[in-house]
């Protein structure tokens, strides 16, 4: 009895042995060199809470022991591989640097770490990679950092495949591989930049602002000089008036048909100003027919259809008139605008 | 004024003394219809041939017989129908027995005023006869060739409705056409005077006022009534917008399949002309163009089904035309 308590007792003390290896180990992630083997290790998605462990992520499990277990205890070979980022939120826009990093104590030329195959990615595109060697000087031992630049190519789950790393020990000239293990992130969509749509909003809104107050403010220019242009501007007959006199010109250039189609243009535009704008296409026999029908003036009536006839004899028939008739269907023209516009003064009551 | 204008001018205030004597002369017995007297007389004096379109009972053989009465000119008038054949209309050869030889018979189109009553009930190739006489002013019988008494003019007529069983004329054979007309309704106060007169006498004496000679002679006149070159390019302007439109900011593109062809820049000249010689002038003016306008494009115009679906006629159109396009 006593016996088997004392088996009991040294079994106990084994297991309290293995259990306190166990939590070393799951303490100390950073060693490599344990016993599992690669299918031991866990692949899934790491929450971003979890990449934010700057220190090791993913254990190298050795994938090939090298035949002397003598290079491992001696040069404390290690692999981790992780995410630069970890810390923060990655997303759809955001350039991940995934580092694969091997040490081992001793001198930089003790062991060869051969460029590791490229990770197989899921969700992720690779920019560049970029190795590099270099001797810490804290703790005496030798980095070899393999830096991977990735790119998410899809919101959702990303995954980085586990990678090889051959290593080969110069003076032994053994040789060994490690292996990380797959990795998984989160990507999340493109933040919305609340500050800066913000910003671009009040702008947009500050340009039309200061747009709209230029507009107004050449419009109350405009419409300003519009009244005062109003103000200026002559009746219709007094530019019926202005356009008769500079007629003549046509007749020193020697136009005469030109000179009879500007005297039966304004007479039509003389009526027009009463009657409006159909009357400029009507024919001096349609116009006749029309101021029949209209409550018009007889005087003025044969006045208009008299100068249109000569007008017409001149355009359509090849008469020559004097330059007595020139004058004379000029001041004919001249004598109804000026009788029109003192009727219109006087309100008719002429 | 021109000394060659002003020569024309007074040649044509002296030759067109007849217009009121043979209209008034044709108003003996026609009530009213100075539209369609005034038209014929167009056609006559140009040497261009009449479509009458109009319901029946409005004078329109009764105008045209008394116009040829008064002319003194040979009239015939051919009932067009669908089993006549065009040997009806132009002759045929017929076997003389005494002399053992075939001889020509001309036919009732050897007058100088054919009535074409309802043309558009004669099969095609009776249409064809006789556009082809209206053209070439002369009929092949057999081997022989008759050049046919001039003036001559053919005037035809058009019912516009009953359409069933007819054959209408196609585009190119109505285009031979100078002036399509219209033929309204009297008014009121004609529909009386109508009502008086052809119920009392039937007897009408019509006096002759010119001869056919005579009307040849003021067709030479009337071709040499003078035409500005602004006239000329504003009949060119009417034409040519029939056809482009948009090129005179005239908004009816998609109303016109075919516009007005080259025949009817020269009938509107030449019929403008004829209407000033009515007007006793020896030059035309834009109202020259303007009235005879909408009879001489009214059939030349071809609209589209857009056209004919919102209810618009090739007249809506030429009046537009003639609205839109600037009177020189």
């Amino acid at each position: 009895m006593r016996r088997h308590r004392r088996h009991l007792l040294a079994f106990m003390v084994m297991g309290l042995a293995f259990a306190s290896m166990a939590m070393r180990e799951e303490d100390n992630p950073d060693v490599f060199g344990s016993l599992r083997s690669p299918s031991e290790s866990q692949t899934g998605i790491l929450p971003i809470s979890t990449l934010a462990f700057d220190t090791v992520s993913t254990q190298g499990i050795p994938v090939a022991r090298p035949s002397a277990a003598l290079p491992l205890e001696r040069f404390e070979i290690t692999a981790s591989a992780f995410v630069k980022q970890a810390e923060q939120p990655i997303h759809l826009n955001d350039t991940v640097s995934f580092i694969i990093r091997v040490s081992w104590k001793g001198a930089i030329g003790d062991v060869t770490v051969e460029n590791p195959e490229h990770p197989i990615l899921t969700g992720l595109e690779l920019l560049s990679v970029q190795p590099s060697n270099k001797t810490s000087p804290e703790s005496g031992k030798t980095v070899a950092e393999f830096l991977y630049l990735l790119r998410p190519t899809q919101k959702g789950t990303a995954t980085v495949g586990p990678v090889d790393i051959h290593y080969r020990l110069r003076q032994s000239g053994e040789e060994g591989t490690l292996r990380t293990t797959s990795q998984a992130l989160a990507i999340l969509p493109v933040p919305i930049n609340w500050g800066k749509i913000l910003l671009v909003a009040l702008a947009i809104i500050t340009a039309v602002i200061i747009a709209l107050c230029v507009v107004a403010s050449v419009i109350r220019r405009r419409s300003r000089k519009a009244m005062l242009e109003e103000e200026a501007k002559p009746s219709p007959y007094e530019r019926i008036l202005g356009e008769l006199s500079s007629t003549r010109l046509l007749l020193i250039e020697g136009e005469l048909k030109n000179f009879y189609h500007k005297i039966a243009q304004l007479t039509k535009g003389f009526l027009s100003v009463t009657e409006g704008k159909q009357v400029m296409n009507m024919t001096s026999e349609e116009l006749a027919t029309y101021l029949e029908s209209r409550d018009i003036d007889q005087q003025m009536r044969a006045k208009v259809l008299s100068i249109l006839s000569r007008c017409d004899n001149v355009r359509y028939a090849g008469s020559v008139p004097t330059e007595a008739e020139h004058n004379d269907i000029m001041a004919d023209l001249k004598t109804l605008i000026d009788a029109k516009t003192r009727q219109e003064k006087t309100g008719g009551q002429e | 004024m021109n000394p060659e204008i002003a020569s024309i001018n007074e040649r044509v205030k002296e030759e067109s003394q007849f217009v009121e004597s043979l209209v008034s002369e044709v108003g003996k017995v026609i009530v009213g219809q100075r539209y369609m007297i005034e038209r014929l007389l167009i056609g006559l004096l140009s040497n261009g041939h009449v479509l009458l379109e109009g319901v029946p009972g409005l004078a329109k053989t009764m105008t045209v017989k008394t116009l040829a009465a008064a002319i003194d000119a040979k009239f015939q008038r051919i009932q067009f129908t669908p089993d006549l054949l065009p040997a009806d209309l132009i002759g045929t050869m017929i076997y003389n027995q005494k002399d053992q030889t075939f001889v020509p018979k001309k036919g009732p189109i050897f007058a100088n005023f054919i009535l074409a009553d309802e043309i558009n009930r004669a099969p095609a190739k009776v249409q064809s006869a006789l556009l082809e006489a209206m053209q070439e002013h002369q009929v092949t019988i057999s081997d022989h060739t008759f050049v046919l008494d001039e003036p001559f003019l053919v005037m035809a007529t058009q019912n516009p409705i009953e359409q069933e069983g007819t054959y209408p004329l196609p585009e190119a054979q109505i285009d031979r056409f100078m002036l399509k007309l219209k033929i309204t309704y009297p008014n009121k106060k004609e529909e009386r005077e109508i009502l008086e007169r052809m119920t009392t006498s039937n007897d009408f004496h019509i006096d002759r006022v010119v001869s056919p000679a005579d009307i040849m002679k003021v067709r030479r006149v009337v071709n040499q009534i003078y035409m500005d070159e602004k006239i000329k390019n504003y009949i060119i302007d009417i034409v040519f917008a029939s056809r482009n439109p948009e090129h005179y900011k005239i908004d009816v593109a998609d109303y016109i399949q075919y516009g007005a062809s080259p025949r009817a820049s020269i009938y509107l000249t030449l019929a403008a002309k004829a209407h000033a010689f009515l007007r006793h002038r020896g030059h035309v003016t834009p109202d020259d163009v303007k009235a005879i306008g909408m009879d001489v494009l009214r059939h030349r115009i071809i609209i589209t089904y857009e056209a004919e679906a919102e209810e618009l006629t090739s007249e809506d159109i030429v009046k537009k035309i003639f609205d839109e396009v600037e009177v020189p």
